[in-house]
């Protein structure tokens, strides 16, 4: 990594572009401009400059998906021929900026940017609905485990993983919550401004701090169940169940840079064969990975 | 119906249908709007994005050929259909302007 690359992990809501707009604009005045636009934002040097930056909801079809799809290349296309340079984007939330103070704001109809908030919401809330479902019914699974495993062992590490799987619901289900609250009280306070014929109220500049806050909250609270489940684990299971699960743990650190991988635009069969790739290159460190880990615990004696 | 999935015409989606009388690209469609509007109406390139998809939607514009327009960008133009609605709305507008007549002149 380059040490003249800055990065920084900036979570926030949909209806909190605004206030990502202003940091963004506060960054490049004090010399860090916005270069990607990732789960962790990374920003390079530059000259201090004062910058109108727009984070907007790209109305276009498959918005958020990692590659620009042609409809939403041709919104970034009229954004740019009115003045407005594309940066990068996250999801739907595509950044722009521009020097130039005359041009206007990318989205001017309030009633839209509204809409443009609560359908991209929705979207968000269906996969988390999802995701909780999930875990919930791994939860209930391995709870029926739990409650019918007649073997000691296999029960606590039954009992252990259903904790897991309920402190992920608990977590999942809070950041759920807030968000929909979130939004629906931005949602009312911005339809009330329109009827009284004003402009959306700005977010307030500590609503980025409190969604950080969470979401490290969150890391940590799922990390540290994560490592009480393994611990629990190794030290319940025997030397060849230690050493696979050692093995499959290990095995999937390289698999958090598989975004990365997707993130430029290949032809479907590049994708295919690097989608086959990561699953052989997984089973394969697995396996050299399982032997390893065996001979460090006494396994297959 | 138009109107039915549109319901009112804004003031801004007005402005646009009467600058696709002739084809142009997006940015056009901007410039034009101000020059129509006498610079009182500015549309950021967002909305402007949004209600041509909506337009294209409902059959009031297409996508067109225009002579002038920059390349590789896409133009339109209104349709037979959009023409017609322009039309009920200009006519809405006139009545209602009309029948506010007398009474702004006597609070005059």
């Amino acid at each position: 990594m380059s040490s003249d690359v800055k990065k920084e992990f900036l979570p926030f809501y949909y209806s909190d572009l605004d206030a990502v707009a202003r940091h963004l604009e506060l960054m490049a005045a004090n010399g860090w401009m916005l270069k990607s636009f990732g789960n962790t934002c990374e920003y390079e040097p530059c000259e201090p400059l004062i910058a109108r930056f727009n984070v907007v909801l790209c109305p276009a079809k498959d918005a958020d998906s990692p590659q620009i799809k042609p409809e939403a290349r041709e919104f970034i296309e009229l954004c740019e021929d009115s003045g407005w340079q594309f940066i990068d984007h996250r999801g739907p939330a595509y950044a722009f900026f521009t020097a130039d103070e005359t041009i206007p704001s990318i989205i001017t109809d309030e009633a839209e940017r509204i809409e443009a908030v609560r359908r991209a919401g929705g979207r968000s809330r269906l996969l988390s609905i999802a995701n909780i479902g999930i875990n919930a019914l791994q939860f209930l699974l391995r709870l029926t485990d739990a409650l019918t495993e007649k073997d000691p062992v296999s029960r606590g590490l039954s009992i252990a993983l259903a904790a897991f799987f309920g402190i992920a619901v608990i977590l999942l289900a809070v950041g759920l919550i807030t968000s929909l609250m979130s939004e629906k009280r931005w949602v009312d306070a911005a339809n009330a401004a329109i009827s009284a014929g004003k402009p959306i109220p700005r977010s307030d500049d500590g609503v980025l701090r409190r969604r950080k806050a969470y979401s490290v909250t969150f890391i940590i609270a799922i990390a540290a169940a994560t490592a009480l489940l393994i611990a629990y684990a190794m030290r319940t299971m025997s030397p060849e169940g230690r050493s696979f699960l050692a093995a499959m743990l290990t095995a999937a650190l390289p698999l958090a840079f598989i975004p990365r991988l997707f993130k430029k635009k290949r032809s479907p069969a590049a994708k295919t064969f690097i989608i086959i790739g990561l699953v052989l290159g997984y089973l394969l460190l697995t396996f050299i990975l399982v032997l390893i880990f065996g001979a460090a615990f006494g396994a297959f004696q | 119906m138009p109107r039915e999935s549109l319901q009112t015409l804004t003031e801004p989606m007005y402005y646009v249908l009467l600058a696709l009388v002739r084809p142009l690209c997006g940015i056009e469609i901007m410039e034009r709007v101000d020059e129509l509007s006498h610079g009182r109406l500015a549309i950021g390139p967002g909305t402007l994005y949004s209600m041509l998809k909506k337009f294209e939607e409902n059959g009031l514009i297409a996508p067109a050929m225009g002579p002038d327009s920059p390349p590789k960008r896409k133009t339109y133009a209104i349709t037979p259909r959009g023409v017609g609605f322009l039309k009920q709305e200009y006519e809405r507008l006139k009545r209602q302007a009309e029948d506010g007549k007398t009474i702004m002149e006597e609070l005059v």
